[in-house]
């Protein structure tokens, strides 16, 4: 396989905007989520907070448990959790239009404030000479730059420099004083200096970097101080004075991480701005110096120019500066790469900045914002970084290193992003899982090696650039709505095991699973994965993966024949892993009649898991025998591989009944493909993550095939790579692949139950909530009744008391009773006061359960016991004609009811006082309830 | 005191003379304030920030410690001292005091001292120096009367 045609990287941009917009999106949605935290100290005083406690909520808990709250079908807790999630970010949008006002009006005002506080002077004031304007606006017309800016005169800058500066449209470039003084001896120092400005003002570097430091200079003082200062005092006093004034007492110390990360976010925040904009001003800086030498600037001033003293920056220290050395300016000049290769630290900024902004920024928009916003500037940034880095090595001849780095490092800053925002870390500064995070390493490893493979692959010019870049941003875009989605939620655990998966799948569709345990735990797995297979964004991303260099294939690269062989090799062993499966399957079968099911079930899966070890051996044989387009021969091979053996299957399926041993569903042979149909589109839901699989199995095949001793791959020989580092580096790779799959996502989700029949079943009544300590329990209860538990105890009250008077009312009738004894029973009153008591306890029936199982089985049976007295007796009111036998049983089954009640309510009314002495306000018995 | 600093700069650094006329349109407070301040890195900036105008910021710095020194002793009264805590500064006559000697040596060595700070070798700083005190001792000319080939 050859490149060609390489391309002019200049050609494309430099990806800066969008990292500029980046850096602009992420203060921005920083200070809608710390804004609306800091102005909402009180999270009881949260509707769903309470909800949450009511439903059982414990702050000490992980956060798997608290994922699982609310989830028993309780249509009072869905409901009451929901109540106030659109309203719950308003505070922090309000706030952030404010933080954006501000910036906007700083932006404005910024030059205006510049031009006073340094006391500038135009030309005429500075009496400069009509050859010095002659020669600016000569020097404007050489850089190319269209609306000539304005130029003033620094008096009381020194140094032989300039400075551009301004807004949109409006640009100035400020000369200093000392650069004039020294004009007429230095002429060309100083028309260097001014094609360098010039060419800020050309490439809009004035726009972008203002915009930061306007939004920057309101985001510091309007939300990182408050923020920091917030929180910052809050942990003091409740860590070192034992006052939590933030929230409840009922919160610490589980909220101690919280507020820990809370605080510190938004300083991690600040380091991520400072490095990625000194980063970004770096670059564009080198990028300036270019221009001006394109320009005519004299080389000999940089070669002459020299840094400060005390400017010897440590490589740590470098990074917050916005000006290389002059040693890098000059190396830059004499060797493009600097402006063209792959920057590992661009790279962990990247991924750091987007995936802190897209978890905040999808807790209170939703995924497709937070992809849109956030997820596509990211992958667009990253995708051009790389086809530009490489676009250039191509057209040098060179290869494009740091590939892996830089991989490398994007997983790490996702990593970093991810643990800042927290969202899965529950009462702990960890998630329960932290190792599954590793996956992102492995993805962002695996896409930079893709993407730089593909913009390897690349022809033509410009647009073929824009296309591939686009198309590579895709992969990116889908990788990080997985994790959006679904992907995190691997960080707390088995989610859906503990969810009750397992026990559901075992209750509908019974069948002897204690002997296919492997086979049931391979079905959630697959069940969990083959939700991706029907996001059209992923799907669209796994097409992504093979047919960009497929296509390119067919415009006449060589060499993915070999590939498309190994699919189709690949495909028949997959073919032959169905067979086998078949084969043993038949075996077992159950009679004909019973092979829905479980068996269909156990089919399914295994077929499932054949076609995805094929998939992967596929992919791992083909990448470690390939050269530097492993992975994309591998990612071919591997999809022809899985449409061969998805056809074989559905094949096979249509004719189940002829197949003689490897029979599974039929029994007489005929053409039946309306049978395997269904079969093959839930395997072809397997596809995406199948795709996903055969890149990790490519990684590993390429890292074991340069591990091995004594080989060595055509690109370390070619380009001089030395064999031990390589070797070195595979391991590390392998070693990163075993850790993640060990301890990853199959070890979690491997974890459930090995007999899969314990345990709660979706949909009956759930476990009661672990027991937490007397305050946690205590405030689980005041939250039920201050959200409903008051409220229906007050109307069931009433509604007895109704009853009561009623019953006197008999009893009275029957004292002063004629001599038959006999007692007439106002109708009319009594189905008035039975459809109030069936009215009240229907209510309370559809609230949030009391988070105390002793209390609620009480409660619970004291309801029903009021609702079935309520209805037979209004059964009895309306029956047409006079039932006398029953008219008793009803009353004994209204007083078994209101007895109950009694007991039920003097409890909870027990339970209340104790709770009043930690929360008197919450608490207060005759007031409107909290909510 | 702009033009003491003039008559310095013109004569050991001439390269210099149109910054200090530059400088002399402006409150004297203000550029006291704007070379004292420390020049950081100018984002968009080239990049050159070490300064290539060395004797201006020297001289005039001198001199002016020396004048408010000078101002500061004599303004003793309560209104004086009332007016530096508004101000922070005193403000600088028109006219220019006669200097001691034991003045005149205080500002030969803040002018040593900051040649020093500013790079300049150590006979370039004894000229200057030198030159300085030379031009407070003698005669001082009126600020209203700028030396000849001044702008503005």
């Amino acid at each position: 396989m050859t490149a060609r045609a390489p391309l002019d990287a200049r050609a494309l941009p430099a990806g800066t905007t969008v990292r500029f917009v980046l850096l602009l999106v992420v203060m921005l949605v920083a200070s809608i989520s710390a804004l609306n935290v800091v102005t909402r100290l009180t999270p009881t005083a949260i509707p769903s907070t309470l909800c949450l406690f009511a439903a059982g909520y414990d702050p000490d808990g992980d956060f798997l448990a608290s994922l699982l709250v609310g989830t028993d079908r309780q249509r009072g807790a869905a409901e009451c959790l929901t109540s106030d999630a659109s309203l719950s970010y308003g505070r922090g949008l309000v706030g952030t239009a404010v933080v954006l006002a501000v910036a906007v009006l700083l932006y404005f005002a910024l030059p205006g404030w510049r031009r006073r506080r340094r006391r500038l002077m135009t030309l005429q004031e500075a009496g400069c000479d009509a050859r010095l304007a002659e020669e600016l606006a000569e020097l404007t017309r050489t850089a190319g730059v269209r609306r000539a800016p304005r130029f003033l005169v620094d008096p009381a800058a020194l140094g032989a420099g300039a400075v551009v500066f301004g807004r949109t449209g409006h640009y100035t470039v400020c000369l200093h004083a000392g650069l004039l003084a020294t004009r007429p001896t230095d002429p060309a120092a100083f028309r260097a200096v001014l094609l360098h400005e010039l060419a800020h003002l050309r490439n809009r570097d004035v726009d972008l970097a203002y915009a930061v430091t306007a939004l920057w200079r309101a985001f510091l003082p309007l939300v990182v101080v408050p923020t920091v200062l917030t929180f910052g005092l809050t942990l003091g006093a409740a860590q070192f004075f034992g006052m939590f004034t933030g929230a409840d007492q009922v919160f610490w110390p589980a909220a101690r991480p919280s507020v820990i990360r809370a605080m510190a976010a938004p300083l991690f925040l600040v380091l991520l701005v400072v490095l990625a904009r000194a980063d970004l001003l770096r670059h564009r800086e080198l990028h300036a110096d270019a221009d001006a030498l394109a320009g005519g600037a004299d080389p000999g001033v940089w070669q002459s120019a020299r840094d400060a003293p005390g400017r010897r920056a440590s490589a740590l220290t470098a990074l917050w500066r916005t000006h290389p050395t002059w040693a890098e300016r000059r190396r830059s000049l004499q060797d493009e790469a600097a402006l063209h290769t792959l920057g590992p630290v661009q790279f962990f900024l990247a991924g750091a900045v987007t995936l802190t902004a897209a978890r905040t920024l999808s807790a209170f928009t939703g995924n497709t914002t937070a992809l849109l916003a956030v997820a596509l500037p990211g992958a667009v940034a990253v995708a051009l970084t790389v086809w530009r880095a490489v676009g250039w090595a191509a057209r040098q001849g060179r290869s494009t290193p740091g590939t892996v780095r830089s991989g490398l490092l994007l997983g790490l800053g996702l990593v970093t992003g991810d643990l800042m925002a927290g969202t899965t870390s529950g009462s702990h500064f960890l998630p329960a899982h932290p190792e599954v995070l590793l996956m992102l390493v492995l993805g962002a490893l695996l896409y930079v090696i893709w993407l730089a493979q593909c913009a390897r692959l690349r022809t033509g010019g410009l647009l073929a650039a824009g296309i591939g870049v686009a198309v590579g941003a895709l992969p990116g875009v889908a990788a990080i709505g997985w994790w959006l989605r679904t992907g995190f939620l691997l960080t707390a655990g088995d989610v859906l095991g503990a969810g009750g998966l397992r026990e559901q799948i075992v209750l509908t569709s019974p069948g002897p699973w204690e002997e296919h345990g492997p086979a049931l735990s391979l079905g959630i797995l697959f069940l969990q994965v083959a939700v991706e297979g029907t996001n059209p964004l992923s799907v669209a991303a796994f097409t992504a993966l093979w047919l960009y260099p497929l296509a390119h294939r067919l415009r006449g690269v060589d060499g993915l024949g070999a590939a498309l062989c190994a699919g189709l090799l690949g495909g028949l062993l997959g073919l032959a892993a169905v067979a086998a499966v078949r084969a043993g399957l038949h075996g077992i079968r159950p009679v004909q009649g019973e092979r829905g099911g479980w068996f269909s079930l156990l089919y399914l899966w295994w077929v499932a898991g054949a076609l995805w070890a094929v998939v992967a051996v596929t992919a791992a044989v083909v990448a470690g025998r390939s050269g530097r387009f492993w992975l994309l021969r591998a990612l071919i091979a591997a999809a022809v591989a899985h449409a061969v053996a998805l056809a074989g299957q559905f094949a096979l399926g249509s004719i189940d009944g002829c197949l003689g041993p490897l029979r599974v569903l039929g029994n007489s042979c005929h053409w039946v493909p309306a049978g395997s149909w269904p079969f093959s589109q839930l395997l072809a839901q397997l596809v995406v993550p199948a795709g996903c699989l055969a890149a990790l199995a490519a990684l590993m095949g390429r890292a074991v095939r340069r591990a091995l001793p004594g080989r060595r791959s055509e690109r370390s020989a070619t380009v001089g790579q030395r064999p031990g580092r390589a070797r070195t580096a595979a391991v590390g790779v392998i070693l990163l692949v075993l850790t993640t799959a060990v301890f990853g996502p199959a070890a979690a989700l491997a974890r459930g139950r090995p007999s899969g029949l314990a345990g709660p079943v979706a949909g009956q009544r759930p476990p009661p909530p672990p027991a937490g300590t007397e305050r946690v329990r205590t405030f689980q209860f005041v939250a039920w009744f201050s959200l409903s538990g008051k409220a229906d105890v007050q109307q069931l009250g009433a509604a007895y008391q109704d009853f009561e008077r009623f019953f006197q009312g008999l009893r009275d009738a029957a004292e002063t009773a004629g001599p038959d004894g006999k007692v007439t029973i106002d109708g009319v009153r009594l189905r008035v006061v039975c459809a109030q008591l069936d009215r009240v306890a229907g209510t309370a029936l559809g609230h949030v359960r009391i988070p105390d199982a002793g209390l609620d089985a009480q409660w619970s049976r004291a309801l029903d016991l009021t609702r079935k007295g309520a209805r037979d007796c209004a059964e009895l009111v309306d029956a047409p004609e006079a039932r006398p036998g029953q008219a008793e049983e009803v009353l004994s089954g209204l007083t078994d009811g209101y007895r109950a009640s009694a007991d039920v309510l003097t409890a909870l009314l027990n339970r209340i006082d104790q709770a009043r002495q930690y929360w008197p306000d919450l608490v207060r018995v005759g007031e409107q309830p909290t909510r | 005191m702009s033009a003491v600093v003039l008559d310095v700069v013109t004569q050991y650094a001439p390269q210099e003379r149109q910054l200090v006329e530059w400088l002399a349109r402006l409150d004297e407070d203000e550029v006291v304030r704007l070379l004292r301040r420390r020049r950081g890195e100018d984002p968009l900036g080239f990049g050159l920030s070490e300064a290539v105008a060395v004797v201006t910021p020297v001289v005039w710095l001198a001199v002016d410690e020396a004048f408010r020194g000078l101002i500061g002793a004599a303004a003793v009264g309560l209104a004086a001292r009332l007016g530096r805590l508004v101000r922070r500064t005193p403000p600088l006559s028109a006219g220019m005091p006669k200097l001691s000697r034991e003045q005149l040596a205080v500002v030969h060595r803040r002018v040593l001292e900051g040649a020093a700070g500013a790079g300049l070798d150590r006979s370039a700083a004894d000229a200057l120096a030198d030159g300085v005190v030379a031009r407070l001792a003698l005669d001082p000319a009126p600020e209203d009367n700028p030396p000849e080939g001044a702008v503005g």
